[in-house]
């Protein structure tokens, strides 16, 4: 009997389909936070370029 | 001139170290690709106690648990360097590895369930392992909790601390249990009271080496995500001090 015919591979693909799918939901999670404090920074640069032009 | 050159190898120190986990990402997408073929065509499928083809749920659902449990150990590590040292790297590192570790045990409680229910015919069970591990998930979350509710740096990372060393103290007990007490989980390595009960749920050689690449593919994920989290906290916390700079200026 092959993997597909199997009556629990139902079982077993749901739960690699879950693992698989919970760590790519993090992976997205952190390119997301990553892409937040990119902007977050770049902002802050601006910022700052302005009160340093403000003093002079 | 002295200043730029600290700026500019404290850029290079931080690009090697982008690199390092790049690197590690890549190794750890390999390792997973070659770890799905192991499982999904090298491995042997399980008896009918053991789910027949469920049975393969096995080598992930062992590897989550590795790093879910792991993970609180690293936790608790970091947290016995940050009260000795009191550097705020240490609580970082202790964070991001708790956030992983939730990752990895809801990954564990989730495939655990899904392979339960071929093999058990139930979803869940309260036996001592499963309500240790469920007890595990929920201290895990609350230790995210904490750090979320206390504002105070240092306040939060000397609790975070305290409370990751007394939650490691679980690990050991959840590792126990099933071999010292009557148990439907069965233990894969070592002893266990509950081995005639279960029909001696013994590794084979050819699937132990797949079930040793798999532990060794989630270490790599786990380093992965442990480092790139671990970079993020460190620049939410730069960010931080330059706003607060900003703000007093």
């Amino acid at each position: 009997m092959s993997l597909l015919e199997d009556r629990n591979a139902v079982y077993l693909f749901t739960a690699y389909g879950v693992i698989l799918g919970a760590m790519t939901v993090y992976l997205v999670t952190l390119w997301l936070r990553r892409r937040n404090l990119d902007r977050d920074d770049a902002i802050l640069r601006q910022i700052e370029e302005e009160s340093q032009q403000d003093k002079h | 001139m002295e200043g730029v050159l600290s700026t500019q190898a404290s850029a290079a120190q931080g690009q090697s170290r982008e690199s390092l986990t790049r690197a590690l990402g890549v190794a750890a997408a390999v390792m997973l690709a070659v770890a799905l073929v192991m499982v999904f065509v090298i491995a042997p499928p399980g008896d009918v106690r053991s789910g027949g083809e469920a049975q393969r749920i096995f080598y992930f659902h062992l590897s989550s648990a590795w790093i879910g449990f792991g993970a609180w150990l690293v936790t608790a590590f970091c947290g016995v360097r940050y009260l000795q040292t009191r550097d705020l790297q240490w609580d970082r590192r202790a964070h991001a590895s708790a956030e992983i570790g939730v990752l990895f045990i809801t990954m564990t409680l989730l495939s655990g369930m899904l392979w339960g229910r071929p093999t058990w015919n139930a979803w869940w069970t309260w036996d001592f392992k499963l309500t240790l591990s469920a007890l595990q998930f929920l201290m895990y979350l609350a230790y995210l909790m904490l750090r979320g509710g206390l504002e105070n740096v240092n306040q939060r990372a000397r609790f975070a601390s305290v409370y990751g060393i007394v939650g490691a103290l679980t690990v050991p007990l959840n590792f126990l249990v099933s071999r010292v007490l009557q148990s439907i989980h069965p233990a894969v390595f070592g002893p266990s009271v509950n081995a005639a009960q279960q029909g001696g749920f013994g590794v084979s050689a050819d699937r132990m080496v797949i079930l040793v690449f798999c532990l060794a593919t989630f270490t790599m994920i786990y380093l992965f995500f442990f480092r790139s989290r671990v970079a993020l906290l460190e620049r939410e916390d730069a960010l931080a001090a330059r706003k607060a700079a900003l703000l007093d200026a």
